[in-house]
C-alpha cells in the first residue's frame, strides 16, 4: 500500500507504474491470460451478442415458416430443432450471459474497485460459458441438432428420444449452469467486499443491488436446473429411471425442477437489465433516482417471490386446485413489487427539470412502455381459470417475449448506448441509434401484440404449421412483418456499431454527465480502473448538489495524499472494505493473469465430451485434467511464486 | 356479472344463462369492431360451454381492467415526461411528491387489482363444472387421439361425440408422451401424463362441431393433432351410441370384397381394429366406421378419396413423422381397398 508522498512520487510516475503493474502480457499469452474484468465482459459483451443474433436468425426462420398456413418452407424436423435452439440458446447463452456481461464490466466501476473478486474465476467463468456454447453448437455439426424443446418435457427427451441430440441439450445445459454459478459467487462477493471506501450499502447503485439480488437466485435456482439434465443424461445414458412412470419415476419431477429454475430464471434475466434502466433514466433527467429505497426493496421482493410461483407453469398438469391456487395467489403478488419499480420511474420523471431524448432514453423508455404489456398479461395468466385457456397457446408466447424482449433486450440496447462509449472510448452515432430504436419498437409490437389474439382464437404454441381456414391467416402476417422489422431495426444498430467506429468520435470520461463512479474514469477505462481509489460520500459521487456535474471527478487522477495501491513490486493491489456501511478493511493482494482458468474451461469440455460419446477413458482424462487444471491454478498461488 | 360464480342454489344454470346472453353482447360490439380487420370471434372468445364461458367472463373483466391500468399509467407516463417543473428544487416537497406516487401506483392500485383478481380466481375455481352424468375415456397417441365410451368394445380415433347440456367427465390417460387434451370453445386444457389419470368435464350447451388440440409439444407432428368434439342432443346421442356398437358393415360389392382382401393380406390388418372382422391390430386407430369421420390423420387432410388414397400409399408425404408406415400395394388393389374403406359407414 502506498499513500502518494508528493515529496518523493509524482502522479505521473505513480500512473506509470500502475500501468505496468496491472497492463497484461501483449499479444497472445495476454489474451488467453487476462483475468481483467474489462476485457471479460467485453468478450461476454461480444460473445452472448453473437448468440443474440444466432438465436434471432432461428426465430426468423420460424416466423418465415408461420407466415402462412400449410407452408413448407422447412420440414417439421428442421422447425422443431429451430425451436428448441431457440429457447435453448436465448436463455442460456444471451438472456442470462448479457447480464453477466454489463454486471462484469460496470460493477467494479460503479463501486470503485479495480477488479471483481476473484479475477481468475471470473475468465473461468468466461471460458466456461464460451466452451458450453461451442459444446451446445457442436450439435449442428453432427447432425444432432436438440429437437425436445427447450423445455426439454419428458419422456418426449428420454425414452422417445433417440440419438444424441438431447445428450447435447442435457449435458450442454448442466455445462453452461457452471458459468452462471461461478459468476453469481463472484459478484455476491465482489459486492460485500470491494466497494470504495464509503460506499454503503444504502449508496449502492442500484444496478448492483439488482444484479446482488440477481446473483443470490442464480446461486438458490441453478442447482435445479444442473440436477434436472443430469438426471435426464443418467436416464438416457445409463438407463435409469428418474422419470418413468412406468418404473416408478415421475415425468412431473422433470417439471418442479425445470420451473424451479425456470421461473426464477425470467426475473434473474429481466432485474439486472431494471437496473440498467435505474441507471440511465437518473442521467438523462439530471436528478436522483426517486424512492431509492423503494426501489431496492421492490428488487429484493422481486427475487423472493420469484421462488413461489414455480407451479404456474404447471397449472394444466392435474394438481389439486387448492396446492395451485397458493401459486396462483403468489403470482399475482408479483404486481405488487413490479409496480413499485414502475411507479419510481414515474415519479423520477414527473420531479425531472429537463429531459435529455438521447438514443439510450429513447430505448429505456420505450422497454419501460412495452414492459407493462408483458406485465400486464403475466398477472393475467396467474388466474387459473383463464390459465387453463391461455396455457401453452400463442397468449403465452406473446407474453413472455414482451417480458424478455421489453425487460431485457431492449434495456440492452439502451445500455449499449449508454455504456458502450465507456467501453470503447467513442460515441454511437445518436440519430442511427433513434432510427433504430423506432424501427425496432414498431417491430417488436407487430411482432408480438396480434400473438395474444392467436392465442386466445385457439391457436397452440410449438406448432410447425396451421391449417387454413380458422382465422389465423392475417395475424400470423402481420407478425412475420414485425419480425422483419425488428431485425432491421437490430441491423441498423449494428451498422451504426461499425460506421461510428470509424468516426471515432472520443466519448471523453463522462460524456453523458453522469453521477456515478463508472464515469470517474477515462474512456476507454484504463487497466487499473481508479489511479486512486476514490472515497464515496454520496448516491451520485460526481454530482454535486445542485445536479452539476463535479469539475474534476475523483479516481482519475492519482492526488497527493490518495490511497493510490502502486506497490513498487507490481502486485496487483485493492481496497477491501467491510461493513454495510464499507469501512477500510485492508489492501487485498489479488491474483495476476493466468492460463488455468482456461485449461480448466478446456478440460471440463473434454469430460462432457467424453460424457456425450460413452467414452469413460475421455470422461476420465477430462476429470484429471480439470483437477490438475485446479492444482496448478491455485499451487501458484498459494507458494507465492506466482507473482 | 363475476358474482354469479358464486350465488343461487343452482349457480351453473344461473351462470349459464346470464352470462352466455352478457358474452353475446359483447361478442358483438367486439366482433363488429374486429369485422373492420378481417377478423372474426372465435375460440376461446366464442365459448360455448360454462367452463369457457367462466374463462371468457374473466377475460373481459381483465381486459378492461387492466387496459384501464395501462392507459392511465401510460396518460400519467407521458405527462410525467412532458411537464417541466421549475423554480428552487424542494427536496422535502419532492420526496412527499415521490412517495405518494409510489404508495398509490405501487400498493394501492396493485390491491385493487390483487384483490379483485384474487376473488375472481378462487370463485372461478369453484363454479367450473365438475359432474360425470356420461364418462368418456380419452388416450393421447403419438399424434392422434383415441377415445372410449361406456361400451367395451366402442372406441372411436380424433372424434369425441358427447351429449349437449351433460356434465361429460373425460378421463385421460397417454400411452407414450405428454399430450394436453384443448376444446377451447368449450373447457380449459389438462395434461396427459404417464402414470396418471387426469379428469376434465365438459359441457356443451349447444351442439356443434368444436376444434380440439394438443397443446403439449408431443413431437415432430405435434401440429397435426387435432380432433373434433361432436355434440349432439342427449336423444340423438343414444342413437349414436346404439349405432356405432353394431359392428363393421359387411362387403356389399365385388370392388368391396376385393379391397376387404387386400386390407386383410397388407400390413393394415396389423395395427388396425374393423369390428367383425379378423382385423384386430391396437397401434393405430380403429376403422370400424371410419367413412363417417370428417378428417384423416388428427386433422392432417380432409377424409375424401383422393387423400386417402395418399394417405393410404404413403402417410408421411401427408403428415411427415407420423408413426403409420407406407402400405405396399399392387397398383389395382388401391381403388378398390378405398372403395372398402368409404363403404365402412
Amino acid at each position: 500500500m502506498s499513500i502518494l508522498d508528493p515529496a518523493t512520487d509524482s502522479p505521473r510516475q505513480v500512473k506509470e507504474r500502475l500501468v505496468e503493474t496491472w497492463s497484461d502480457d501483449p499479444g497472445t499469452p495476454g489474451f488467453f491470460s487476462t483475468v481483467d474484468h474489462k476485457r471479460v465482459g467485453h468478450r461476454y459483451l461480444v460473445t452472448s451478442f453473437v448468440f443474440f443474433l444466432i438465436g434471432g436468425v432461428e426465430a426468423l426462420i420460424m416466423r418465415a415458416q408461420l407466415t402462412g398456413p400449410d407452408a413448407n418452407l422447412v420440414s417439421p424436423e428442421l422447425y422443431n430443432r429451430m425451436l428448441t435452439m431457440h429457447g435453448t440458446t436465448m436463455f442460456f447463452l444471451f438472456l442470462g450471459t448479457i447480464i453477466a456481461a454489463w454486471g462484469n464490466y460496470i460493477i467494479p466501476l460503479a463501486i470503485g474497485a479495480r477488479d471483481m473478486a476473484y479475477p481468475r474465476m471470473n475468465a473461468l467463468s468466461y471460458w466456461v460459458f464460451l466452451f458450453a456454447g461451442i459444446f451446445l453448437y457442436l450439435s449442428f455439426f453432427v447432425g444432432a441438432i436438440p429437437d425436445g424443446g427447450w423445455f426439454a418435457y419428458v419422456p418426449l427427451t428420454t425414452e422417445y428420444s433417440e440419438g444424441l441430440a438431447m445428450d447435447f441439450w442435457a449435458l450442454g445445459v448442466v455445462f453452461v449452469g457452471i458459468s452462471s454459478t461461478v459468476g453469481a459467487i463472484n459478484f455476491i462477493v465482489t459486492t460485500f467486499k470491494m466497494r470504495a471506501p464509503g460506499m454503503t450499502m444504502s449508496r449502492l447503485p442500484l444496478v448492483v443491488w439488482s444484479t446482488l439480488t440477481t446473483s443470490f437466485m442464480i446461486l438458490l435456482s441453478f442447482p435445479a436446473i444442473t440436477l434436472a439434465p443430469l438426471l435426464m443424461a443418467f436416464d438416457r445414458i445409463i438407463d435409469t429411471h428418474f422419470f418413468d412412470a412406468a418404473l416408478g419415476g415421475d415425468p412431473l419431477l422433470w417439471q418442479h425442477l425445470f420451473w424451479f429454475w425456470g421461473h426464477p430464471i425470467v426475473y434473474i434475466v429481466f432485474l439486472p437489465p431494471i437496473g440498467w434502466l435505474y441507471m440511465i433514466i437518473p442521467t438523462f433527467t439530471g436528478r436522483p433516482i426517486a424512492g431509492y429505497t423503494w426501489a431496492v426493496a421492490a428488487t429484493v421482493a422481486t427475487g423472493f417471490i420469484s421462488f413461489g410461483v414455480w407451479v404456474h407453469h404447471m397449472f394444466a398438469t392435474g394438481l389439486p386446485d387448492v396446492t395451485a391456487s397458493f401459486f396462483s395467489v403468489a403470482s399475482l403478488g408479483v404486481s405488487f413489487p413490479t409496480a413499485v419499480a414502475f411507479f419510481v420511474f414515474t415519479a423520477t420523471l414527473w420531479t425531472a427539470r429537463r429531459i435529455r431524448w438521447t438514443a439510450a432514453m429513447l430505448w429505456a423508455v420505450g422497454a419501460l412502455v412495452s414492459f407493462v404489456i408483458g406485465g400486464i398479461s403475466g398477472v393475467m395468466v396467474a388466474v387459473m381459470p383463464f390459465d387453463w385457456q391461455a396455457h401453452d397457446t400463442y397468449f403465452i408466447v406473446a407474453h413472455l417475449h414482451y417480458v424478455l424482449v421489453a425487460g431485457n433486450v431492449l434495456p440492452m440496447f439502451a445500455a449499449f448506448y449508454y455504456w458502450l462509449p465507456k467501453v470503447t472510448g467513442w460515441m454511437l452515432d445518436e440519430r442511427l441509434g433513434k432510427y433504430s430504436f423506432w424501427v425496432t419498437v414498431v417491430g417488436l409490437h407487430l411482432l408480438f401484440f396480434p400473438q395474444h389474439w392467436l392465442g386466445l382464437v385457439g391457436m397452440p404454441r410449438r406448432v410447425y404449421t396451421y391449417p387454413e381456414g380458422l382465422g389465423w391467416e392475417t395475424a400470423n402476417l402481420v407478425s412475420t412483418v414485425g419480425a422483419a422489422l425488428f431485425a432491421l431495426g437490430v441491423l441498423i444498430s449494428i451498422v451504426n456499431f461499425f460506421w461510428s467506429r470509424r468516426r471515432h468520435v472520443a466519448a471523453g470520461s463522462n460524456p453523458w454527465g453522469a453521477g456515478t463512479l463508472e464515469w470517474a474514469t477515462t474512456s476507454p477505462v484504463a487497466t487499473y480502473n481508479f489511479a486512486q481509489i476514490p472515497t464515496v460520500r454520496d448516491r451520485y459521487p460526481l454530482w454535486a448538489d445542485d445536479g452539476e456535474v463535479v469539475a474534476d471527478p475523483v479516481g482519475i487522477d492519482p492526488q497527493p495524499g490518495g490511497v493510490v495501491l502502486a506497490p513498487e513490486e507490481e502486485h496487483h493491489e485493492t481496497l477491501e472494505t467491510v461493513g454495510l456501511d464499507a469501512r477500510y478493511g485492508g489492501v487485498l493482494e489479488m491474483p495476476g493473469p493466468s492460463y488455468w482458468p482456461l485449461w480448466t474451461a478446456a478440460s471440463t469440455f473434454l469430460a462432457f465430451f467424453g460424457f456425450l460419446i460413452h467414452n469413460a477413458a475421455t470422461l476420465g482424462i477430462g476429470i484429471a485434467a480439470v483437477i490438475v487444471s485446479l492444482l496448478r491454478w491455485h499451487a501458484g498461488h498459494i507458494t507465492g511464486e506466482d507473482h | 356479472m363475476l358474482t354469479t360464480f358464486a350465488s343461487g342454489t343452482q349457480p351453473r344454470e344461473h351462470l349459464r344463462v346470464r352470462s352466455v346472453r352478457r358474452g353475446t353482447r359483447v361478442s358483438a360490439v367486439v366482433a363488429s369492431s374486429l369485422a373492420l380487420t378481417g377478423c372474426s370471434l372465435s375460440g376461446t372468445l366464442a365459448p360455448r360451454g360454462p367452463d369457457a364461458q367462466i374463462a371468457a367472463n374473466i377475460w373481459w373483466y381483465m381486459l378492461w381492467l387492466s387496459a384501464a391500468i395501462f392507459v392511465g399509467w401510460l396518460a400519467l407516463f407521458v405527462v410525467a415526461m412532458v411537464r417541466r417543473p421549475t423554480g428552487e428544487i424542494d427536496e422535502e416537497h419532492e420526496q412527499r411528491l415521490h412517495r405518494r406516487f409510489i404508495v398509490g401506483g405501487g400498493i394501492v392500485l396493485p390491491s385493487i387489482a390483487f384483490a379483485s383478481l384474487f376473488v375472481i380466481d378462487l370463485l372461478g375455481i369453484a363454479a367450473l363444472p365438475q359432474g360425470d352424468e356420461v364418462v368418456v375415456d380419452a388416450v393421447g397417441y403419438q399424434f392422434w387421439w383415441e377415445f372410449a365410451y361406456e361400451h367395451p368394445e366402442l372406441v372411436t380415433a380424433n372424434e369425441l361425440y358427447i351429449p349437449t347440456d351433460t356434465d361429460v367427465q373425460v378421463r385421460l390417460r397417454t400411452e407414450d408422451v405428454i399430450h394436453s387434451f384443448w376444446v377451447p370453445q368449450l373447457s380449459g386444457k389438462r395434461d396427459m401424463v404417464p402414470g396418471r389419470t387426469n379428469v376434465l368435464t365438459l359441457h356443451a350447451t349447444e351442439p356443434g362441431r368444436y376444434l380440439g388440440e394438443c397443446t403439449e409439444f408431443c413431437g415432430v407432428q405435434h401440429a397435426n393433432m387435432r380432433f373434433e368434439v361432436v355434440a349432439v342432443p342427449p336423444d340423438e346421442y343414444q342413437q349414436w351410441l346404439d349405432d356405432m356398437v353394431a359392428p363393421a358393415a359387411e362387403p356389399q360389392t365385388e370392388d368391396q370384397r376385393r379391397g376387404y382382401d387386400a386390407f386383410m393380406t397388407a400390413s393394415c390388418a396389423a395395427c388396425h381394429v374393423i369390428r367383425g372382422t379378423p382385423a384386430d391390430g391396437r397401434a393405430g386407430p380403429d376403422l370400424t366406421h371410419f367413412a363417417q369421420r370428417r378428417w384423416l390423420g388428427a386433422g392432417a387432410a380432409p377424409n375424401d378419396r383422393g387423400h386417402l388414397g395418399g394417405w393410404v400409399v404413403n402417410p408421411q408425404s401427408i403428415k411427415p413423422g407420423s408413426t403409420m408406415p407406407p402400405v405396399e400395394l399392387d397398383a389395382e388393389d388401391l381403388p378398390v381397398l378405398l372403395d372398402y374403406l368409404e363403404s365402412l359407414e
